[in-house]
């Protein structure tokens, strides 16, 4: 197909284009060097016919050039990009929805960036450290356990010793264990281990049983969660009345099923 | 000059939306893409199971109760649809299994109704395990002075669910509050209410598919604790 004008053969070379938004930002670039190219020629003084044959004949076939052209515009790749284009907007928007009205644990109290938060147990009750009836003694045991994925360790532990017989003048003594339970996990989307809270029970080496929080008439065992991080989760457990002569405390954080019967011995003495 | 070609750009645009729908995944907090999924995800929080569900009740609004089971309990747990479609967890409760030989009955306590529901005056009773070849049941419960029953065919997995209507509408006056109040009760069968027992027994009349009566027996309902 012969071009008798600049206007034919960008025409031509744009119908060979399937991609059609594509086809006026071609027609735009061609048009503009075409121009350029005439301005030369016109200022070497060409006449203006020649020049459009010169310009026409330098550009070469038009529908060689656009066949060409289509091949670096395939249109799948140019729908794909406008659809890629479209989806990073509206994503963006979503995301801006969810910050606003999702449970967020980006910002929720005890989530991810509350890392800093520290232990409020033992912050309060270490406000009565050693006074002639009080004294603590911290821990730090070395017990690792593994239930449905978590990897629970007691980053540390702590025991209070009350010691009315100084002010009372009898001979009553009590302890209470604090303690931090850590979850950890290596993906970011595991759930809180509800489990601990609940079903955590301890056994100490006297024998005695502590039951968890949610077992019976004679809970032995309390605590909230009270970190979360991208990779743990923690508790503050708190076992009061802790048998004084106990030299060990094993806590059972899957409760007593069998199935989940793992431990996580902390020694006393 | 172009710094990227139209095939990096439109790989990057792909991989700047994945990472942003991965931050909007964890800004509601990870949820499931399914019921199902977030009742089995809601089961590893609390070190049970992981069961699949064997029945749904469903609730009002976006929200399902999820019925599971293995050998040593029956598991009872509420999901709701979030905001996107997505699906999460809201509580767990479980219920004593006696043992194969004896059958459970297990009644829907309070927490199902807390989301706008349409079980409110129909207060859902499951009945499991050594439960006769029957087509039909009937089921009649005594609560507070009145005696209810219902009806139920036998589900896909051998149990039933009854689903018991109150008698009175909920009107503030004092014979719905007395009858909601004696329903709560009879859900809170949990050691952590200090022992008390509120169980009361339940009758079960099984029937073939011509309505002929095929056993009468009676039962207690199971106690539930969270786990």
């Amino acid at each position: 197909m012969d071009a008798k004008s600049i206007s034919d053969w960008l025409n031509i070379v744009c119908d060979k284009v399937k991609f059609i938004p594509d086809r006026k930002e071609i027609y735009q670039e061609l048009n503009n060097h075409m121009e350029e190219r005439m301005a030369d020629y016109e200022e070497m003084g060409v006449s203006y016919e020649d020049a459009i044959k010169e310009v026409l004949a330098a550009m070469g076939d038009p529908e060689q050039v656009g066949t060409e052209l289509n091949n670096s515009h395939k249109p799948y790749l140019g729908w794909l990009w406008y659809a890629s284009k479209w989806m990073v907007r509206i994503v963006l928007l979503l995301c801006i929805w969810a910050f606003l009205n999702g449970t967020n644990p980006l910002t929720a109290y005890g989530y991810l960036f509350s890392g800093s938060k520290d232990f409020i147990v033992y912050d309060n009750n270490y406000k009565q450290a050693e006074s002639e009836t009080f004294s603590s003694i911290l821990y730090h045991p070395d017990c690792t356990a593994s239930l449905y994925g978590y990897t629970l360790t007691i980053p540390r532990a702590s025991l209070h010793t009350y010691n009315e017989a100084a002010i009372e003048n009898k001979d009553v003594t009590s302890a209470t264990l604090f303690l931090t339970l850590r979850a950890e996990h290596r993906l970011p989307w595991a759930d809180f281990p509800m489990g601990i809270q609940f079903l955590t029970t301890a056994i100490d080496s006297e024998g005695n049983f502590y039951n968890s929080s949610y077992d019976a008439i004679t809970p032995s065992i309390y605590g909230n969660p009270t970190k979360r991080g991208l990779f743990y989760y923690e508790f503050e457990l708190y076992i009061p009345n802790i048998d004084t002569h106990a030299a060990w405390i094993e806590l059972h954080p899957g409760g007593n099923d069998e199935d989940n019967k793992v431990r996580l011995r902390i020694q006393l003495k | 000059m172009k710094l990227l070609t139209r095939r990096q750009k439109t790989i990057f645009n792909f991989i700047i939306s994945i990472f942003l729908l991965f931050l909007i995944w964890a800004t509601m907090d990870f949820p499931s893409f399914s019921a199902e999924h977030a009742f089995l995800r809601s089961q590893k929080q609390y070190f049970i199971g992981p069961e699949k569900s064997i029945y749904e009740i469903p609730l009002a609004g976006k929200s399902k109760l999820m019925v599971s089971s293995d050998k040593n309990q029956i598991i009872l747990g509420w999901v709701y649809k979030g905001i996107l479609g997505a699906w999460k967890s809201d509580k767990l409760f479980t219920y004593a299994r006696n043992d194969e030989t004896k059958t459970t009955a297990v009644i829907v306590p309070e927490y199902a109704y807390s989301r706008e529901d349409n079980l409110y005056n129909r207060q859902p009773i499951l009945v499991f395990d050594n439960v006769p070849k029957a087509a039909l049941a009937n089921l009649y419960i005594k609560i507070g002075s009145e005696t209810y029953s219902a009806s139920a065919k036998r589900e896909e997995h051998g149990f039933f669910c009854f689903y018991i209507t109150k008698k009175y509408e909920y009107l503030n006056n004092n014979k719905s509050s007395s009858e909601n109040e004696s329903f709560r009760s009879l859900q809170l069968i949990h050691n952590k209410y200090i022992g008390i027992d509120y169980s009361t027994t339940v009758t079960l009349q099984f029937f073939d598919k011509d309505s002929k009566l095929l056993e009468e027996r009676e039962l207690t309902l199971s106690s539930n604790k969270q786990p």
